[in-house]
Parts: C-alpha cells; structure tokens; sequence
C-alpha cells in the first residue's frame, strides 16, 4: 500500500495534539507510573481483605491536594504535604504505602524505594525523630522499582536491581516496568537474576 | 505494495524529527540505543569459520575443533524492523503515557473524596514539578485516538 502523502505530516500534526506538555519528559512518565504502581498495589491490598485504606498526607486525612513525591526523600520532610496510603488488615500491624522513599540497606547505604509498603510503626518512628531517620529495609514489606521505558529494558536496569536486593533485605522486592512490549513485569524470588535481566513477562494488570 | 526502503528512511526521520520537536527526545535515545544493540539472541557458530588472530587467510589461526558452539549474537534491524520499533516506542510514549496518566486520576478521584489535584512535586533537587489534571486528560482522549489512527495506518502501509 503506497504512503498516503499527507500521511507523515498528519502523523507529525497529530502527536503535537496528543501530547499533554507536562507529560512529555521521560521523569514524568516515570513519576506517573509510580503512582500508577501506587495504585496497583492499593488495589492488591483490597483484594486480598484490607479493612481499611485511607489515604492521608502528614497534615490531613483524604487531603484535597494529594502530593506525589518525585525524588527521594525522607519521611520526616516537611518541605512538602506528600501524600501516602495507610492499609489495615484484620489483627495485623497497620501498613503505610510511600512513593520515592529513602530507606536503609542492609549495609547501612541508603537506597531509594519507587513505591514502598512499610509497617507504620516503623514509618513513625522516622517521621516523628528529632533526626532525620530512614527505615530500615527489614521492616519494609514490599519494595518496587518502577521504570518506564519506551524501548526494550537495558542492561544497567537488571544490573542496578540486582545490586539493590543484595541490600535489601524486605520481604518482597519487585521491578516494575512499562516497556516496548512489556506492561507490568514482576522481578524476584529465587530465579530472579535470570528474570532481572530477561525481563520476564508475568503478568498484566490495570487499574480500571 | 511496501514501501520503499528511501520511504521507510523519510518516515523514519519525520518521525523522529516530530519526537524530538514535542520534547520525546528520550524516546529516540532509547530506540537509538536499542537499535544500536541489535536483536539479541543465542545461536550456534561453527568456531571452525572464526579467525582467531590476523586477517590474512594463509597467517590465521583457527580454533581447531569444528563443531558448533553456542554464543550470544546480535542481528542488525532491517530500516523495516527500525521504523516499527520507532513508531512502537512512540505509541508507548503518548499513548501509553496517557492511559497511564488517566489511570492515575480516576484512581485517586475515585479515592478521595472532594480532591482537586493531583500534584507530582521534587524534593530538594531542582526537577519540574507538574499536575494531573482529570479534565486536561480527558480532553486529550480523542487527539490520543487521532494520532493512533494515523499511527496504524502508517504501520499498514509498511
């Protein structure tokens, strides 16, 4: 079939329209699929019998302005209301749900979780310390790495999670990827350095 | 008919040109790099065909056992293959960055009683802070579906 001639300049057209302009920057949709994955994970703690999810910043419960934290942070910052989710489940320590929180390794460095599920008790600690503190990676139940990606997925990513959950020591510990040909692909267990670096697909899920 | 391959090398570069005129730069860095690295895979090569040292036929050494041996190998994308990786990546980006986006608001919205906005802000470093706006999104929906259109029609006519 020849190329209709307007076709390319229609294309050209057509992508300028789609875009919305904050949104543009590979940041950005790295930002928006941590929320995403936020999302997902809430989701996940609904199905499997959370009687409880609130969503709260440091200030309010159910906040009008509902802030994601796009770079690493502490829990005790104030710079700004970022917002997070408690979880309950029945005759369980209560959960908090965290987006671009600095934790603590194993080794004591400090490694950025893109989405984190802690136990609050521990999140409380560190957000109430006159010090700035960060959780200790045994008390964070799951910890996703989230990458947004429009090619295939790069060596360096399968090498840098690899690197992370050999300090990490939480008991799920997941990357989340939106690539090419691959929608959500959950990395870990015991043949994860194999699927580190094959990028495994295991599984699709949306939010609606 | 295909399209020529002068065609697929014009698309190819209107588009990536359009990518990086709308700020999708990082969009044709990963297809570069990927396109760069070839497919992947592993296959067998007779190691008895591969010169081990030098380049004239009489002086090279040979490894000296014949059967196949099993290595990683990189096959370069034909300007067919490209383009489609290209217009793939590209569709993920706006498409996928939209459903993605969209997601995310009737999420929250659904989730939060009396929420305005949804903000996405930096902490101490200098990044650009920005908002997800339910109604901005929706209104992308059908310029999101225009440019799919024409997408699928380009990759019909390759």
């Amino acid at each position: 079939m020849p190329l209709r001639p307007t076709l390319l300049a229609d294309i050209q057209t057509a992508l300028g329209h789609a875009l919305i302009p904050s949104l543009t920057s590979v940041s950005a949709a790295n930002d928006l699929y941590e929320a995403y994955l936020f999302g997902i994970i809430i989701q996940a703690a609904r199905a499997e019998g959370a009687n409880r999810v609130d969503f709260r910043s440091r200030t309010q419960t159910n906040p009008t302005v509902f802030v994601f934290r796009t770079s690493p942070g502490y829990l005790r910052s104030t710079t700004q209301d970022y917002g997070y989710a408690e979880l309950e489940f029945h005759g369980k320590p209560v959960l908090e749900v965290h987006l671009g929180v600095r934790i603590a390794g194993a080794s004591g460095v400090l490694h950025e979780c893109d989405v984190c599920v802690l136990l609050q008790e521990e999140a409380n600690v560190c957000r109430n310390s006159p010090t700035t503190v960060a959780p200790r990676s045994a008390r964070v139940i799951l910890s996703v790495e989230a990458k947004f990606y429009a090619g295939d997925l790069g060596l360096h990513l399968g090498r840098e999670f690899l690197g992370f959950l050999s300090d990490i020591r939480c008991v799920a510990r997941r990357m989340g990827c939106q690539s090419r040909e691959q929608n959500i692909v959950g990395i870990g267990g015991q043949d994860q350095t194999r699927t580190a670096f094959l990028g495994l697909k295991v599984g699709e899920r949306k939010l609606d | 008919m295909a399209l020529s391959a002068g065609e697929i090398d014009a698309a190819y570069s209107a588009l990536a040109q359009a990518a990086k005129q709308y700020g999708l730069e990082w969009v044709v860095e990963q297809v570069e790099s990927q396109i760069a690295l070839g497919r992947i895979r592993t296959g067998k090569v007779r190691a008895k065909e591969v010169p081990l040292r030098g380049t004239n036929d009489d002086e090279v050494e040979r490894m000296s056992k014949g059967r196949p041996l099993k290595f990683t190998l990189s096959d370069n994308y034909s300007t067919q293959e490209k383009l489609e990786i290209l217009i793939q990546a590209l569709e993920h980006a706006v498409y996928g960055v939209w459903l993605t986006a969209s997601a995310v608001s009737t999420f929250m919205k659904d989730n939060i009683p009396n929420l305005t906005v949804v903000e996405f802000l930096p902490e101490g470093i200098s990044k650009k802070p920005f908002t997800v706006v339910d109604l901005e999104i929706r209104t992308k929906q059908q310029a999101v579906e225009h440019f799919q259109a024409f997408v699928r029609e380009l990759k019909e006519a390759i």
